[in-house]
This record gives C-alpha cells, structure tokens and sequence, in this order.
C-alpha cells in the first residue's frame, strides 16, 4: 500500500481526541543504537515497539488533543520524518487492535467481536497446526515469586553470577576433566537402555521445572512481573513453561539476556551438583540419577535450548544479542518483501522497516533457520515413527501440512490474491512459476551423478593360493618368499619323516608278497587269490604314501610373485594338508573383494557404468575396476575383519556371534579386477571403491533414498 | 415468495462481513452469475395469473381500479408476494396504466416486472419500455407497504418519469415523490415519505450520508425511541426513512461503471497558505522532464518520480523553505502536481467554465458541478488553469454506490447490458441477472469492425459514411468517446458542409430534448457515448422508411456494455437500423490497454485479420482491470473498516 501524505480517511480520524489505556507502560530502549519506545500491555503481556516520530505522535495524544492537532504539532516539530497521514491511521488502527487506545467515541462493536472471534479461532488454529506444542496455562506465580525475591534475588546479581561461574567451572575442571573417558564410554547404549530411559523422563520434567523457575525468578528478581505457568505438551512430553514475556521491557539488553540465560544456568548449575555426586557416591541408583541429570541439564540444555535457530532460549537471547527484536518473524518477513520487490518487481512496496544491520542479519537467518527446523522436526518424527508407525505418519502429515503446505500455501494464494501484487500479477505468475518450472527440473531433468561407495579387500584367486599337499615339517624353502617364480616350480620341500620308512616298508612288502606269490602259485589256488588281493592292498598304500611324497614338494601354482604372511616362521613349520602356506600372486589379475549392502546391491547390479577404486595407501591415485564375480545371495561372511567396524571399517558386526566375524546385516560380495600395470600392493589392504551408476536427476535419486528409507523402518 | 420489507425504525441491511469461504469462492465462481436465469416458465405462470385476474379487472373504471387496489392492500402485506397476488396486483397496475397514461403493458414487460420485484436484475433490450415495467413493481411492492425509491442517473428522467408514471401510481392511491438536485433540503424529506420516491442515484446517497451523520452513524431503534421519550438526542429531521427497496434504472451504469466513485459530502475550510504551496509544486513539477525524471505508468493513471527526478527536484527546491524541506512531502506534492499536468486535460477530464474547474464523466461526457478531485489535486489543477482557487474541502463522510447500494434490503434493476457483468453482479451484490425476451425480433445491422491506422484516417471514414448516409435521409447519430473528440468531429462536419448538433457535457433537459429529436429524418447528431440515456430516439414513418437510424461508433468504449448501449440506440422495438464501427490502432483504448500487442500486430490498415481481435483483447483487459479495481475498493474498504474501527462505525 503506498503511504501517501494525506489519506483519504483522515476526516474520520482528524476530530477524534484519542489517548493511550492507563494499563499501557512505556519503556525506552536502544537497539543497534537506534532509540525506539516499546509499549508494554500489561494486561495482554504483549510488546509494541515504536520508532521515536510514531512515538512523538502517540506522545501528543494526551486526549485533549484531537489527531488533527498532534499531527499538526507532529508534523511542525518533525518536518519529514513526521508520519503521514496514512502512517498515523495505521499506528492508532495498531493500538487499537492491541486495545491500547481509547477514545470519546465507542468504537465499531462489529469489529471488536469480530476481532475477538478471529482471536479465539487462531487460538485454536495454532494449536492445531502446531500439535506438538500444546499449552495448558496452570499457576500465577507472581505473589510466590515476589515474597520470595529477597532470598533469590542475589543469585541474579554480580555476585550469584561469580558463584554460577566458579561451580560450573569447578564441576567442568574437576569432574568432567578427569572423569572424561568414564563419562564418554559407551555413551549410546547406556542412554537408551530401556530402565534409564523410564529413569529419564521421570527427571526430564523436574530438571525442566527447575530451568522455569530460572526464568521466572530472574524476571521477579528485575522487578519484572510472572503470571502465567504451566505446562506444554513438547512431542508429548508433559514440560513446564513460564511465561516471561515481562522481560523484554528491560531496558538493558543484557538484563534480558540474562532472563533467556537463566533457564540454562540454573540447569548447569543443577548438572555441576549432580556432577560432584556422581564423582562421590558409589555405583547404584543415585550415581545413574545423577548422570541422567548431567546429561539432560548440561547437555540436552546446551544442544536445545541454546540453538538461536529454534525458538527456544537461545533465539531470544540471540536476538537480544544482536539487538533485533522479534528476528524470526521479522526476517520471514523481510524476504517476502524481497521477494515481492524484485522478483515480482512490485515497486510501490514500502520495505519493512529495518536497518542495514539488521537486514543483513534477516536473510541468512531466515532460510538457515526455516531448513534447521524442518530437519529437527522430521528427524523427531522419524524418531516417533519407528517406534508408533501410526502416529508417526499422523504426525509427518500434520508437519508437513502446517510448516511447509501452509507458509507456501499462503506465499502462493499471495501470488494469486495479494492486493500489492495487483500490478505485477503476471510477473509474479512468470516468476514463481519459472522458479517452480526451474526447481522441477533442476530436480527431474538436470541428470546428477549417482554413485555407490563401499570399501573391500585386495584379494587373490583361489587358484593362486598356495597349499600343503601334505602335512609335514618345512624342510627347504627353495624359492624366497617375495621373490618371483615360473609355474609349478618347486617353492618349498616339506618333510614327514614318517613317509619315506612306511615306503621302504611298502616295497619290501610288496617283494614279499611277490615271492609269496610264485610260491604258492602252483599248490593253493585260494591262497593265491588271497595275496593277489594283499598285494593289490599294498600297491594301493603305496601310491598314496607316494603320493605324499610327491606332496611335499609345495609347487607355485602359477607364475607370479612368492608371497608368505610371515616368512621368518617358516622354516621347521608344522604345516597340515591343505594348510594355506602363502599366495603366489598372480601379475595380471588383481582382485579386490568388495561387499555391498543390500540398499545398494540392486543398483551396483543394474546400473553400474564405471568403478573407481582408490588402495588405503595409496589414497589419490584413483584406478579402474572391472567387476568379475559377483556373489548372487547375500551373506554375513566378511572377506576380511579389516571391512567390520572393529577392524576400522563400516560394516557392523552381529554382536551375538562370537566365534567368526558375522555382519549384522547382510552383505553381498564382488570380485573386482584392477587393471594389470597397479604396481605393488598387499594382499588384504583396504581399498575404497566407488560404483558409478551415471547420472540421474536429483528428484530420483531423493525418491528412491526415501523410498528405502520408509521400507526399511517401517519394514512394510 | 419474497416477504413484505419495511417496518421498525430506518431500516437497512447490516453488512455481512465475507467469511472465508465465501471470499475464496467469489472469484472462482464468477462464470455462475454469467449463465443469465431465463425463468420463461415462472414468466409463463406469471401471465397466466396476471391474465386471469385481468378478466375481472379490465372491466373496471379508474374508480374501481382504486378500490381493486385498496383490497389488495392488506391481503399483500399478509401474504406477501404470492403468485396469485402478485399477478392481481399487476392486472390492476396494467389496466390503470391504460386509462391513466394510454399505456398497456406488454407481456414481456409484465415479465421485467416480475423480476424487478423479486429482487433481481432485468436485462431489456433498449426501448423496450423499461419506465413503464417499473412501475408494476413499484406500485406492487408500495401497495404491500413497502417504501419504494426508483432511483434513475439523471435529474431529468427522475422528473420525467414521476411526473408520466405519476399519474397511475395516484390513481392507486399511491403518493409519488421526486428528488433532484433542485428540491430544497428542507422539502426531501417529505418527498421521501411518498409511497413511491422517484430520485437520482446521486442524491439518495448523499441523503443517506446526511442522515447517517445526523444519526452520528447509528440508525439504532432503541436510541430512536428512547430519544422520542426523553427528547434528548434527537432522531427527527431525517431525511429517508431507510433503505427498503431501490429499482435501479441503467442498474450497470451505477453499480459497475461508476461504482468506485466515492460520494463525499464535504465542507470547504479555508487556507491562504495552500494557494502558494500549490503555485510551487506546479512551477516544481514543470520543470522536471517525462523520462528522465518522472515515467508515467500503468495505462497513464499513475505518476513515479524516478531517482534521478528525485535528486533534480532536491536541487531545484533547494532554496525554498517549509514544506519543501523534507523530501517526502516535496514528493508527494510535486507527484500531484505532475498528475494534474499530464494525466488531467481540459475538455477531457474537465471543463473550465465560469471560472471553474468541472469535472467531466468520462462515461457520460457530463459535468459533475458538485464533485471535486482528491485534497490538492484539484486545487492544482484549478491553479493551472489559472481560476481562483477553492478552498481545500475537508471530508465529512464518504460511501461508495457499492456499498450505498448493497445496503438497501432488497435491489433490483433493469439495464440493457447485463450479460458482460452478470457475474459481478451476483459475486459482489448477489443479485441474479434475467433476460427478459424481446416483444419483437431485434433486426439490428452491426456492420464490421473498420480499422484504420490513424486517427486522421478514422475521422475522414466517419465524415464519409455520416455524407453516405445522410444522402439516403436516414437519421444518424454518432458516439464519441470523449468530448474533445465530438468536438473535433464536429469540426469536420462543419467542414464538410454537414449540418449537425452536437451534444456533449450540457445537461438533462436539452440533453434529452436533442437525443429525442435525433430520429428526424437527415438529422445528424454527433454526442457522447452515453449522453441522453434512457431517452427513446422516436422515429416518425420517413425515418423508418429510410432505413431507421444509423449509429456510428467512432472509437470502442473500455467496456463493451457502454457499446453496446449506443448501438441500442437505433432498432428499437422492432425498428430497422444499423450500426458501423469506425476504430483506429491511435485510439485511447489501444494506447492504454494494448500497446504492447499492437506494436506485435504491426500497423498495417484495412483488411488486417489481427485486427478485431487486437481490439477485443484491448477491451477485456480493460474490463479486467476494472473489475479488479472494483474489486479491490470493497476489499479495501473492508479493511480500512477494521483498521479505523476505534473512529466509531463507518458511516
């Protein structure tokens, strides 16, 4: 709407001699060096802020006076920077719809029910849009507060401050410091072992009492006034609230500060008691207490409650910081202005008023803070999801509906509706329209690369490992370990000094059977028959003798390099058949056994185009692969530990297995080939491998994540 | 059918506040309105029962009639609008128009009838005699008790008509007021206190306006009977006793075309120092150059200053004081002062006469002696004209005819152009728009769009079909859009050596006078779209003969209706006639709206297929634009409600 010197509506304002309500307070305060007066309704606890020329206007309305006259004497004191016509109907408009203002005249009783059935049905708008943060006001705890000021009331001063800070700092240094590693183990699965978490939210609601009363006293102890406690229903949880809304008429940004800080520092304060007890007492229910107060008061507090990107504590004391009032509202605010100014080009729009300082902060803070909370709020849901799948899903609808379908929803009826759009509706169509027409593309058709990482083992055919043919002792190693060797070339000589006397053996027994043979070969026919059959036995016997004989000798199986785990043990070693003694690592084929989960198998299977694979030693020289095998079932079988998270890779483990190393999900494994010139590597090294499955738009690559994410947590 | 309306103390309708659901589903359904009820089987009811009543009726004598009537009366106000009584009351109304003023009504009128009464809106072809289906609604409607206003555009129908209609309306027994501009203030309420109030659109509202600040914006009954009892605040010396029920003539004329146009009752406060501040902004503002310094925008209805203008105008005002110290104000004055340079031209907007600045109804071609341009414009362009200037006018209260109008308890209207915005109609005022058939078959000729590439080329085509025409001894009357062209038409004709009158921006009487004469065979009259609405164009038997009366339309309206109403100027009632279009690609029209597409159509004359359809774009985006304009004064209106909310009710 343009601000026009003069409005057209003035006559029905001009002979009114409105004044302020009694109950309205005024204070002064300094943000980012600008004065400005904030009005403060006691009655409504709410805050206006006003810029010190509207002031000047408000200030002149004493009721004698009617607007015409204090815009006149406005207008003569301020020459230019007095308000306009338009600008001073908008302000009383403002007071009056804050029932700050009164005058000779009864207002439009129309308008007053009607603002006040708008009122109640936002009421319940806002709690039905926002079911996670319902609000059920309880107690006044302003006489309590106030009969108990003098005892509180230091701990708000220097001196509280200085104890606040040598007990934090004491229970950081001595408790924390030293119990680190103590507090630190195993973190996770002691948090979220089923008694502690019955445990914590018993002590949640107290700690959170305790970070209230922080708040409300610190406004009592500045002469500010409490009315208002309760308790809000955060995602369910039964948590108290105050209302402290009393301190943003401090003047002092640092009082107000301190007001947003309380909440906080009493819940350190509280988690640095909790600390010295948990150092002090012995294993059992209170030490568990006391860490779950540390825990919840010292951390959840901090990573919570201090984040200025939500709208708890830390947001106002960020924007008290800064010295932006009411940041959230007012930089959505200003990038809708942006918005409509250029890029629907609406040039009669007058700019939300603002400082440079303040616009810079706007900006980055409302998009950053607008993506942080859909993150935090769906991360809950998911949360709530896997555990009540029902009410999960409600509740994603309900998210998604009040904090993405409706903000957009009421930007886009702008775009149709808006009265200021009303010049530039096509411009507004084309632009939000291009930039949907652009997102959608950038999302389905600009093609992104997709790409599957996992790591694997350097690994060797099974052709190349080398055996014992038979058991036995190392006798000679003929061929170096580490040294090159032709095929079935002898590469050590075992010896079973058994063998070659059960040989000896053999033979003089097969003489003697011989002999006994031609003996009896013309008296008894059935003895004759009986050695025959002695005498095959024996050559059978020893065939096999001989043929572990032959055994001993280890040949290479291929050509290729000699390779032993260890070759300083080999002499004298007792090996058994069959033993793997080494490899002979073959020089054109170099495998690498990779494991895939089984999210990706399907893609790894499919669309594979390119592999890339970087060897742990060597990280920035990138190779080339070629799948040659793939395993087609999944499995729990690890090639190698090195893959498992205890031998520092990703894959989990399934705790109950003991004996071999299991994966706790199942895996699919492939048999990589790396080209022939890699140059030296170890065998089992880790390698990191990239599968490369093209390029696919974002909007795919989103819906198939999601897609598997839902199938997997939900399993339906 | 519709209950009687009228008791208890200034009655009016509350204003209902749109919900939501209403607000959302306005603009999308607007196309409902547009699908025109033609109901010919409630009509066909109707006539029966009017017809069988007529048995009896048209037996009586004017007494009888009277008596007929006053029987009537209390068995209206029990039943209500009964089919039954309804048609009795109607045979009645009809049989006393034909002993009283020789009038019979037709059936169709009977039908327009119907609809006005029940609160709707009647499209009727031009001459159908819309005067006279008024008055079987009115009476209807005063015999149940109701009080009537049939509020017309100009003084002279208002008195015209109470005064033929008059006649059977005291036949009945019914009283019948007239309000124009001329009745004392004094007089208008007991004018209003007649059955029947024949009024101006004009003056009804700024009555209201009148009464509602007497009443300090509360009609309330029981304020008004405790003031009877005490005395203390009193109500008497009202001026209307509510808003019953308004038959509005020419219903698209007052509550689309002029429907943004604020009423403002006002008093003139005195300011010597203004007159200088103005004599600077002016000799600010001419030195600053369109384009560099200011850009005229949105089809030539606003003003920016650009930054560079801004800058230059620092520099020029440096040596003055006071008001030009601030750049805000500077701005705002020197941005009036250029909108009355550039936006505002004499003989188009306004008039210079008597030393005075009139403004001129860029519709009607008339002068408006009592309205006056927002605080400072006027004075600005008074000061440019170099006539003494009037005093700032300090606002009392202002309406809208939207609002005025959707106050009454029930409207209803007649217009011969309602198609184009039947859905406006029944979003904004809910009022539901039926065709009523012709007596006769229309046998109307509308030649083609002719189109030419100057305005020069424009005028030289009117000049020889007005020479082509005029040969054949047909009467013709040509449209201007503006009274600067009828003048300049005027010109050539006088040029030509063509004898002609021309009309533009005089008033009511000798208005309607020239345009009733127009039929005289070889007349031509050369007038302003609009001027002489709701006057016949009588042609004597040579006319007819000729060929009837031939319009000439020499530029399109921004609104197709105001077209078509002077094409319904000629072949009425069956007449013969026809109608030619001259258009030119310099017409306001395409500059404003379509300059854009035109420069896309090239320029090139005669037979471009581009053409028609060029000019058709041009007028529904006009139309467009208005209706959102429109749109948009109730919407701002509803919000300026709430915002000044604590300044008491609007008025």
């Amino acid at each position: 709407m343009s601000s026009d010197l003069y409005s057209p509506s003035w006559y029905r304002v001009a002979n009114l001699s409105p004044r302020l309500k009694s109950h309205a307070e005024v204070h002064r305060h300094h943000y980012r060096g600008q004065l400005w007066y904030v009005l403060q309704d006691r009655a409504s606890r709410r805050m206006y802020r006003f810029n010190p020329s509207a002031w000047q206007v408000i200030g002149l309305l004493d009721g004698t006076r009617t607007v015409q006259q204090a815009w006149d004497l406005a207008c003569h004191r301020l020459g230019d920077d007095a308000p306009t016509q338009d600008e001073t109907i908008r302000l009383l408009g403002q007071l009056h719809g804050a029932d700050l203002l009164q005058s000779e005249i009864a207002p439009d009783a129309d308008e007053l029910l009607r603002r006040y059935a708008k009122q109640e049905k936002g009421k319940w708008w806002r709690n039905l849009r926002n079911p996670m943060s319902v609000k059920l006001p309880l107690i006044d705890p302003d006489a309590f507060l106030k009969r108990w000021v003098e005892v509180y009331g230091w701990i708000f001063g220097p001196v509280g401050l200085a104890a606040w800070v040598v007990l934090v700092g004491a229970a950081l240094v001595l408790v924390v410091g030293q119990h680190w590693a103590e507090l630190t183990e195993n973190v996770a699965d002691r948090i979220l072992a089923p008694g502690n978490l019955a445990g914590m939210l018993i002590i949640f609601p107290l700690v959170k009492i305790i970070h209230e009363f922080g708040h409300a006293c610190a406004v009592r102890a500045r002469g500010g006034e409490v009315h208002e406690m309760g308790v809000m229903f955060l995602v369910f949880l039964p948590v108290p609230y105050v209302d402290a809304s009393a301190s943003s008429a401090f003047p002092s940004k640092w009082q107000r500060i301190i007001v947003g800080g309380a909440g906080m520092m009493a819940e350190l304060a509280l988690a640095s008691i909790a600390a010295f007890v948990w150092a002090t007492v012995e294993p059992g229910i209170a030490r568990a207490v006391c860490f779950n107060v540390m825990l919840i008061a010292g951390v959840s507090t901090v990573l919570f409650n201090g984040n200025p990107l939500l709208r708890y504590d830390g947001y106002y004391m960020f924007a008290d910081l800064i010295e932006i009032p009411n940041l959230g509202a007012r930089a959505n605010r200003y990038l809708g202005y942006l918005v409509q100014r250029y890029a629907f080009g609406v040039r009669e729009m007058q700019p939300p008023e603002a400082s440079i300082g303040e616009k810079r902060w706007f900006v980055p803070y409302s998009i950053v803070s607008f993506v942080y909370r859909q993150f935090v709020t769906f991360a809950i849901i998911l949360f709530i999801a896997t555990q009540y799948f029902l009410v999960g899903v409600l509740l994603a609808i309900w998210a998604g509906v009040s904090s993405i379908a409706v903000p957009f929803g009421k930007a886009l009826m702008q775009v149709i509706n808006g009265r200021n759009l009303r010049r530039q509706r096509h411009r507004a169509w084309a632009v939000t329209g291009g930039a949907f027409v652009v997102l959608l593309a950038g999302l389905f058709l600009i093609p992104f690369p997709v790409w599957t990482r996992t790591e694997g083992v350097l690994w060797v055919p099974e052709y190349s490992v080398v055996r014992a043919g038979a058991e036995g002792f190392v006798a000679t190693i003929d061929t170096a370990p580490g040294t090159s060797v032709r095929a079935h070339v002898p590469l050590l000589h075992l010896e079973d000094p058994l063998l070659a006397p059960q040989e000896r053996l053999l033979v003089a027994r097969l003489d003697e059977l011989d002999a006994k043979l031609r003996a009896m070969q013309v008296e008894d026919r059935v003895q004759v028959q009986i050695v025959r059959e002695e005498i095959a036995y024996t050559e059978k016997e020893l065939a096999r003798v001989r043929e572990r004989l032959a055994g001993l000798v280890v040949l290479s199986p291929v050509e290729g390099r000699f390779v032993v785990a260890n070759p300083a043990d080999l002499p004298s070693r007792f090996v058994r058949k069959g033993e793997q003694i080494g490899y002979v690592t073959p020089r054109d084929t170099r495998l690498v056994r990779v494991v895939v989960g089984q999210d990706d198998v399907d893609l790894v299977r499919q669309s594979t185009e390119r592999i890339r694979v970087r060897l742990a030693e060597r990280i920035p020289e990138e190779l080339e692969a070629v799948i040659l095998r793939e395993v087609p079932a999944a499995s729990g079988e690890l090639p190698s530990l090195a893959l498992s998270e205890r031998g520092g890779g990703t894959i989990a483990l399934d705790p109950r297995q003991t004996e071999r190393p299991v994966a706790l999900k199942p895996v699919f494994h492939f048999e990589l080939g790396l080209p022939v010139a890699t140059g030296e590597m170890h065998l089992g090294e880790r390698v990191h491998v990239r599968f490369d499955h093209g390029a696919e738009p974002v909007g795919f690559q989103i819906w198939r994540a999601g897609r598997r994410l839902f199938l997997r947590r939900f399993t339906v | 059918m519709s209950t009687i309306l009228g008791y208890g103390f200034y009655p009016e309708r509350v204003e209902k506040r749109e919900n939501w659901l209403e607000r959302t589903v306005r603009k999308p359904v607007r196309w409902i309105g547009r699908d025109i009820g033609h109901g010919s089987r409630r009509f066909e009811t109707l006539i029966r029962h009017v017809n069988a009543a007529a048995t009896t009726v048209d037996t009586l004598d004017l007494a009888g009639l009277r008596a007929a009537a006053d029987a009537l009366r209390p068995r209206l106000k029990r039943e209500g609008f009964t089919d039954a009584l309804v048609g009795e009351a109607f045979a009645i109304v009809r049989a006393t128009a034909h002993l009283t003023v020789g009038m019979r009504h037709y059936d169709v009128q009977l039908a327009g009838g119907y609809v006005l009464l029940t609160g709707r809106v009647a499209e009727m072809e031009t001459g159908e005699g819309k005067t006279l289906t008024a008055t079987l609604a009115a009476a209807t409607a005063a015999l149940s008790g109701e009080p009537v206003h049939v509020v017309t555009v100009n003084d002279y129908l208002a008195e015209r008509d109470a005064e033929e209609m008059g006649k059977v309306y005291s036949a009945l027994g019914l009283t019948v007021g007239c309000v124009t501009q001329k009745v004392e203030p004094n007089d208008r309420a007991a004018q209003y206190a007649c059955d029947i109030t024949y009024c101006t659109n004009k003056d009804v509202t700024f009555d209201y306006l009148r009464d509602r600040m007497r009443l300090k914006g509360r009609p309330r009954a029981l304020r008004h009977a405790v003031s009877k009892v005490t005395g203390v605040g009193a109500t008497d010396g009202l001026t209307l006793r509510g808003l019953h029920f308004a038959i509005l003539d020419e219903i698209d004329s007052v509550l689309v075309d002029e429907a943004r146009t604020p009423l403002i009752l006002s008093a003139e406060t005195d300011d010597a120092g203004l007159e200088r501040i103005y004599r600077e902004a002016l000799s600010l503002a001419r030195e600053l150059v369109e384009g560099p310094d200011y850009v005229i925008e949105h089809q030539r209805t606003s003003i920016r200053i650009t930054t560079d203008g801004k800058r230059r105008l620092g520099e020029i005002a440096s040596h003055l004081r006071g008001v030009w110290s601030g750049p805000n104000r500077r701005e705002e004055l020197v941005r009036q002062a250029l909108t009355a340079l550039n936006l505002f031209h004499r003989d188009q907007q306004y008039l210079v006469a008597e030393d005075k600045v009139q403004i001129v109804d860029e519709f009607t071609g008339r002068v408006m002696p009592d309205r006056s341009w927002e605080a400072g414009l006027h004075q600005m362009i008074e000061v440019k004209e170099g006539c003494p200037i009037t005093g700032q006018r300090e606002t009392l209260a202002r309406i809208s005819y939207q609002r005025f109008f959707r106050r009454y308890l029930r409207v209803s209207g007649m217009t011969g152009t309602a198609k184009e915005i039947a859905g406006e109609l029944w979003s904004v005022y809910h009022l539901k728009v039926m065709r009523v058939p012709t007596r006769k078959p229309v046998i109307r000729k509308i030649g083609p769009i002719q189109i030419h590439a100057t305005e020069a080329e424009k005028w030289q085509a009117v000049v020889e079909s007005i020479r082509r025409e005029h040969a054949r001894g047909r009467p013709i009357l040509v449209g201007t859009r503006s009274v600067i062209a009828s003048e300049t038409l005027a010109a050539l004709l006088v040029e030509a050596g063509l004898e002609h009158r021309l009309l533009n921006a005089r008033q009511d009487k000798v208005e309607a006078e020239i345009v009733s004469a127009a039929g005289q065979p070889g007349r031509i009259t050369v007038a302003t779209n609009m001027a002489g609405r709701g006057t016949d164009i009588k042609l004597p038997p040579e006319s007819l003969a000729a060929g009837g009366l031939h319009v000439i339309a020499t530029e399109l309206h921004e609104s197709g209706r105001v077209d078509r109403q002077l094409f319904g100027r000629c072949a009425r009632q069956g007449d013969p006639g026809s109608c030619e279009i001259h258009v030119s690609y310099e017409d306001d029209l395409i500059v404003r709206y379509a300059k854009l597409a035109s420069g896309v159509a090239g320029k090139a004359p005669g037979k471009d297929l581009t053409g028609p359809a060029l000019f058709r774009f041009a007028q529904n985006r006009a139309e467009r634009i208005h209706g959102m304009m429109r749109n948009e004064v109730l919407e701002m209106d509803d919000y300026l409600g709430d915002m000044l909310a604590f300044a008491g009710r609007p008025e």
